[in-house]
């Protein structure tokens, strides 16, 4: 291609579903509980989901 | 088009690595620097032995390659994909009405997110567009399938707690996004070229 297709932006994907985050949210309530996703936007390489997400 | 080397190259690596490492957390970086050393060497073997990463956890492993038929007849492009979905990027990759493209659908290697299977649809769709009538039938080799894929996100997850009777928890994780799937032409490999 003489111009490469630009790259659709990405948005995570909100709670409950989740994205790196999914089931991070632990099952009890907890005092002084903080579950935080830092979303990585820029990366050179392209990436999609392993099985390994729904098994962490 | 040239399949000598990836154009996801161990270079890119590197740049994933610093990404990664752009998390200042002085407590997470040793942890964020071993996982990605690990990736790094993995890299690094990635072309001296073909074998060698099959365990490894990056890559989406289909036991089948990649593979697609495509012609060009009538002014209709005709294909046997995996996903049917890679018309939509495929019809703008080669600039055609999204009804010019009809996939029928093929059993092909199983994968759980996205693998070479649609980058390889839009490689057959290119030639067949080149040559009218004459079906083309693409097929990956190992190598470029280990070496064009898309791979795992990257991810580090760090996790806190100050248990006996649990008083308090901390959860942190750094990754890219999960779902990514080709719906345009900057999805698949022939698009971002």
């Amino acid at each position: 291609m003489t111009t490469p297709f630009p790259i659709r932006a990405v948005e995570p994907i909100p709670m409950p579903e989740g994205d790196g985050d999914r089931n991070s949210n632990p099952l009890y309530t907890l005092p002084n509980m903080h579950v935080i996703y830092h979303f990585l936007r820029d990366m050179p390489l392209r990436v999609s989901a392993l099985v390994r997400l729904a098994r962490t | 088009m040239n399949w000598s080397k990836p154009r996801e190259s161990i270079t890119a690596f590197i740049s994933f690595r610093k990404a990664l490492l752009r998390v200042s957390i002085p407590r997470l970086e040793s942890r964020a620097r071993q996982v990605l050393d690990q990736a790094g060497s993995w890299a690094a073997q990635r072309w001296r032995d073909t074998r060698a990463p099959m365990d490894l956890p990056r890559l989406h492993r289909s036991f089948v390659l990649s593979c697609a038929v495509w012609a060009w007849r009538n002014d209709d492009l005709v294909a046997q994909p995996k996903y049917l979905d890679v018309h939509r990027a495929v019809a703008e990759l080669i600039s055609l009405p999204p009804d010019k493209v009809r996939c029928i659908h093929v059993q092909g290697s199983g994968c759980y997110g996205q693998n070479g299977a649609d980058d390889v649809s839009a490689d057959a769709a290119l030639v067949a567009i080149a040559m009218p009538d004459t079906p083309i039938r693409m097929q990956w080799m190992r190598e470029q399938e280990f070496g064009w894929e898309p791979l795992g996100p990257a991810m580090v997850t760090e996790l806190e707690g100050s248990i006996g009777k649990i008083v308090a928890w901390k959860h942190e994780v750094w990754s890219n996004p999960h779902n990514n799937r080709p719906i345009d032409a900057g999805g698949i490999s022939p698009g971002r070229k």
